[in-house]
């Protein structure tokens, strides 16, 4: 308990907070092979038949202590986190139709191997460290090649170079969107990505970049950003479509919001005796002075982010070829807007590809 | 005297309650835990999570996170 409220102290006493605003969560692709595509929100998939193939046409439930389902080689994969005593194992699972899943792998976290998301990629796996990082050696990153030995468990292959020598801190938990060959993975926050792929034994790794005004430095999330990239996804032909804030939004937005309202994520106080007191009274009061200080930074910020989306109104474009290694602007796609009109557009933003190719904003 | 402490913007009062009588537990709002020396205290409401750390130097940093960020970094707290 005493513990409790120092930490907590300890944790308020250097708050300031600046409001973000994100878009809506993405709806996640993956392109199977026969041209239907798997769109999956939450623990559901929806499978669009290309109309050579309209029996592909379905619904999927899936386990929800599954995470991370994906697509890939014709099966889907999941996570399922598994405590044990002394630690926590993560498994890699493989269905064909989704509804009937099997065990394939496992992930036994320890000091050496950090907890992570795990994706299937050829013949290896592919991991993204939420918190620490894969080491080999005096060598580190966020992200590693796994493989599977003789038995069950996974052991890591190579780490994967993120390329600025300041790499991802903090939690790192970037866009993982699917190429043919591989995958993407896009730090919204900056504007970073970086494509891997598998190309029979090797292993690509190529880093972006969209804002080169964004430092690397950045990685290290104490700058004040705006996000960077609103949407991603991967088209029909394996190229992806980005969508993104301006360069100026990224890098002045926040200065721009804070100078319009000074008071925008300043802290808020109460007696730390109050937290202690477990009276009815004092337990109120507590409550009054955290509601009353949350609804007050929540119209501070819908007060002032309709002006820094005005000050910074654009929506840019962008395709990355993982083919190509190639990442240039585009006009908006038929139907895409190129400005952001309001706060709600920003909230409720996304788009996806229909099965036919074509865009769809909004789902 | 008048010692006061900064609060977090749009903290569940919930919450607040929850960790001040509980201690350091997983609950449904949020967590907080230790990971490589860094304190990190994960709170979600409506609008979107929000993610505090403290490191061993004393530096202490904090981020809106999304919430798939909030539940990766909440499983790996809890292990």
């Amino acid at each position: 308990m005493k513990q409790a409220i120092l930490l907590l102290t300890l944790t308020f006493s250097g708050l300031n907070l600046a409001a973000q605003v994100f878009p809506a969560e993405q709806t996640a692709l993956f392109w199977g092979p026969s041209g239907e595509l798997y769109c999956r929100q939450g623990h559901e998939v929806r499978v669009e038949a290309p109309p050579a193939r309209p029996s592909l046409t379905r619904m999927i439930k899936l386990p929800s202590d599954l995470e991370t389902v994906h697509v890939e080689g014709g099966w889907f994969w999941g996570n399922r986190r598994v405590r044990k005593p002394g630690g926590q194992e993560i498994q890699v699972l493989r269905s064909a139709d989704g509804a009937h899943w099997h065990f394939v792998a496992r992930w036994v976290v320890g000091p050496r191997q950090p907890g992570c998301r795990i994706l299937a990629m050829g013949a290896h796996f592919l991991a993204t460290a939420t918190m620490a990082t894969f080491q080999d050696g005096n060598q580190s990153s966020r992200v590693a090649v796994l493989t599977q030995g003789r038995g069950n468990d996974l052991r890591l292959k190579r780490l994967i170079d993120l390329g600025p020598k300041e790499g991802p801190q903090g939690i790192f938990v970037p866009w993982a969107l699917a190429l043919p060959d591989g995958w993407a993975l896009v730090h919204f926050r900056t504007g970073h990505l970086w494509t891997i792929r598998a190309l029979g034994d090797r292993i690509q790794t190529r880093p972006y970049k969209v804002f080169d005004k964004v430092p690397d430095r950045a990685l290290a999330g104490n700058m004040p950003l705006d996000l960077a990239v609103l949407g991603c996804q991967p088209g029909p032909t394996g190229d992806l479509l980005i969508a993104t804030r301006s360069e100026d939004a990224v890098l002045k937005g926040r200065a721009f919001a804070k100078s319009v309202s000074p008071e925008l994520g300043q802290p808020g106080w109460v007696d730390p005796e109050l937290l202690k007191d477990p009276s009815p009274q004092a337990r109120e009061t507590v409550r009054r002075a955290v509601e009353a200080y949350g609804k007050r930074q929540d119209e501070l910020q819908d007060a002032v982010e309709p002006k820094v989306l005005e000050a910074f109104p654009e929506l840019l474009w962008w395709e990355l070829d993982p083919r190509e290694g190639t990442l240039r602007r585009c006009e908006p796609p038929a139907g895409a807007p190129s400005r952001i009109g309001s706060l709600e557009v920003l909230k409720s933003f996304r788009f996806r590809f229909r099965v036919d190719g074509s865009l769809l904003m909004g789902e | 005297m008048r010692l006061l402490r900064p609060l977090f913007a749009s903290l569940t009062p919930s919450l607040v309650l929850a960790l001040t009588v509980q201690g350091p537990l997983a609950i449904a709002a949020g967590c907080f835990g230790t990971q490589y020396g860094i304190e990190y205290t994960i709170v979600c409401v409506s609008r979107a999570c929000k993610g505090v750390a403290t490191h061993p130097d004393g530096r202490i940093t904090s981020a809106y996170i999304t919430v798939e960020e909030a539940q990766q970094a909440c499983a790996e707290l809890m292990n």
